[in-house]
């Protein structure tokens, strides 16, 4: 042997690693499952950035308090066309919402029981437990006797409902997902999309339901039944057989609006969906009743904000949320303005803080925007005939990628803007 | 520029015009670089937050991206979430990318950070006793032909030996070797000098070459390349 040999035979290697050494084909089904996953996180992403660091942060806080400002906008030029008396906390619900960023990513805490209502109990491995003074480890069983909110900071909150008793598959510690197995009961959630994926989930006798952002509700239909329902307010689930490892490779991306119903028997077999926004059940916000469960306490102690929507559900003062258990009266529903009031707004935000504010010269934009709709309204597409500043078609673009749209197709929006 | 559903989307079109195999004729190896179609506007688009551009860009370099996850992860586990993330961080980071390079070096660069983030983070994951271990390459000789089965086994074997290097080596051996990325662009993708990368790929090489003993498949192979040598040298020893 010399180097010579050596040479030589690391050459075959490398020329057969360079043709051999590659992943094996995924099929066409799978290949749409990972795109359609993608997209999900993009989805997630842009509705909901909530976490993040450096740059991203910042840029993410400027989109949402462009998006913020322009919702502001376009809700008050509606309160002034209609000439409505509706009160203005109520224009605040106005979509798209504009969470709050976050200041400094704290470290990933794990989850630990935050509040309690008044006169329940919460009980981990058979022993009551206090707020505030119990985090939950893996294989833990936390049975709640009393609507329960759990949190993990800034990732998750999450109910229990009065009867419902859990596992602890992983507690979420080191930043890892959260998942619970459901045994009995219902589990509402309020879940921060993560880059990973997946920051929380739920497993019902072998099938898991996980949440890639941001509001769901799983119950089973009764102590040791077979049937889940699955209510998804917004975000984005998939609902599979739990990994070992990685995200959950769902045999069903469900997007919000969704009510779901299927037997952990015959998943495949018995599994409906009902995008009806109608049929999904009001959601409940976890945060919302930290508060309000805090607030029924005397003397009440000080609540933590412990995610950054706590803050926002604390101050200004929540809506009333629907009773946590029975059947939920859907509220009221606020007025507030269209998809296409919140572009023209956006439009005029956008051009003040591209092209400069007014004064700073003579500025005529003359346009037709044209937003193509998914069927199930989010926007796909955005183009501006005859196209203007690129600056302002991204920020308007990014504005309208947040929307959603009654109804799928193209929705065409003259833009006149003369200052 | 406005496409309904069912209508005529120039991005597919452009898919459709340029399927995979010929975007990837002009080499097997590397991630294009070049493409027919005007990437750089592709690229504009999607940075503006243009979803269909973005999905031809996916739909272009998925391939890619997952051929090179699959060699720096050394197995198929976990190859379709860090691919997902790779995309994922490529979606945030379009604006950021000035054209300063190339977008495949670029791209590059991405998946690198990514697989490297996912490594160590990894590391640090407990695991599960029911956990399977990382799968080096799949071992599917049981259906392969028997001709194959051999050239399979050298290259699981080669798998090993190549995840046996030092973090650093093994990145710019399988750019090199197997991506076909030049040292230059290498040394854009890693942060460091061009020497450097040259040095680090000769000692890849030189470790690996090592090892090739550990792995009896390698060393039959090394010694049926001397014995053909040998067989066909000239009785006289001079060189042929």
């Amino acid at each position: 042997m010399n180097a010579r040999d050596d040479k030589r035979t690391m050459d075959e290697l490398v020329r057969e690693a360079r043709e051999g050494w590659v992943p094996p084909k995924p099929g066409a089904d799978a290949q749409d499952v990972a795109e359609q996953k993608l997209f999900a996180q993009i989805d997630a992403h842009e509705k909901l950035p909530r976490i993040g660091s450096g740059l991203g942060v910042a840029a993410d806080r400027r989109f949402w308090g462009s998006v913020a400002a322009i919702t502001a906008v376009a809700a008050a030029a509606l309160l002034l066309s209609r000439s409505s008396s509706t009160p203005v906390a109520e224009i605040d619900g106005a979509q798209p919402t504009a969470p709050s960023p976050v200041e400094s990513p704290r470290p990933a805490a794990p989850a630990e029981l935050a509040s309690v209502a008044h006169g329940g109990e919460v009980r981990v491995d058979g022993v009551g437990v206090v707020a505030h003074e119990k985090t939950l480890h893996d294989g833990q069983t936390v049975e709640a006797r009393g609507d329960a909110v759990f949190t993990a900071a800034e990732r998750v909150s999450w109910l229990l409902e009065n009867g419902t008793d859990v596992g602890v598959v992983r507690s979420g510690a080191h930043g890892a997902a959260i998942v619970l197995a459901l045994r009995v009961g219902a589990v509402e959630a309020e879940v921060v999309p993560v880059p990973g994926g997946e920051a929380f989930a739920v497993d019902v006798d072998g099938v898991r339901v996980a949440v890639h952002g941001t509001h769901l509700r799983v119950a089973r239909a009764q102590r040791d039944g077979t049937h889940v329902v699955v209510d998804l307010s917004e975000g984005v689930i998939s609902v599979g057989t739990p990994p070992k490892s990685g995200s959950t490779v769902g045999e069903f991306l469900i997007n919000a609006p969704a009510h779901v119903e299927f037997s952990v028997a015959d998943l495949a077999g018995t599994f409906h969906v009902d995008h009806d926004a109608a049929s999904v059940r009001t959601p409940v916000d976890p945060v919302g009743l930290i508060a309000r469960q805090s607030a029924d306490e005397t003397p009440a102690p000080p609540v933590a904000s412990p995610t950054p929507l706590a803050a926002a559900a604390a101050s200004p003062p929540p809506p009333p949320a629907p009773a946590a258990m029975g059947p939920r009266t859907p509220t009221a529903p606020a007025p507030k303005p269209g998809p296409a009031e919140v572009i023209l707004a956006a439009v005029h935000h956008c051009a003040d803080t591209t092209l400069g504010p007014p004064g700073s010269g003579a500025l005529t934009i003359s346009s037709t925007l044209t937003v193509d709709a998914n069927p199930d309204g989010t926007t796909r597409l955005t183009s501006f005939d005859p196209p203007v500043h690129p600056d302002l078609q991204q920020c308007v673009a990014q504005v309208a990628y947040g929307l959603r749209w009654s109804e799928g197709g193209a929705h065409r929006i003259p833009i006149e803007l003369h200052r | 520029m406005l496409r309904h559903e069912g209508a005529t989307n120039p991005f597919v079109d452009a898919l459709i015009a340029f399927p995979a195999a010929a975007l990837g004729a002009r080499s097997p190896i590397r991630m294009s670089d070049a493409r027919p179609l005007d990437e750089a506007d592709l690229i504009a688009k999607a940075a503006a937050g243009d979803r269909a551009a973005f999905r031809v860009l996916y739909s272009r370099h998925r391939e890619a991206v997952s051929r090179l996850v699959y060699r720096m992860l050394g197995g198929t586990r976990d190859l379709d979430d860090v691919v997902q993330e790779v995309f994922f961080q490529v979606y945030k980071s379009l604006k950021d990318f000035r054209g300063q390079s190339k977008f495949s070096t670029w791209l590059h660069r991405v998946t690198v950070n990514v697989v490297l983030m996912h490594r160590r983070s990894a590391r640090s994951r407990p695991t599960y006793a029911d956990e399977p271990q990382a799968d080096i390459t799949p071992d599917d000789d049981a259906v392969a032909p028997d001709a194959d089965a051999d050239r399979r086994a050298r290259i699981r074997a080669f798998g090993r030996i190549v995840e046996r290097l030092a973090e650093k080596k093994r990145v710019v051996f399988i750019l090199h070797e197997l991506e076909g990325v030049s040292p230059a662009e290498i040394a854009q993708i890693v942060g460091a000098p061009v020497l450097t990368v040259r040095t680090r790929l000769f000692y890849a090489r030189r470790e690996i070459e090592a090892m090739l003993g550990d792995e009896p498949v390698l060393a039959a192979l090394r010694g049926t390349l001397t014995s053909s040598d040998a067989s066909s040298d000239p009785p006289d020893g001079s060189e042929p």
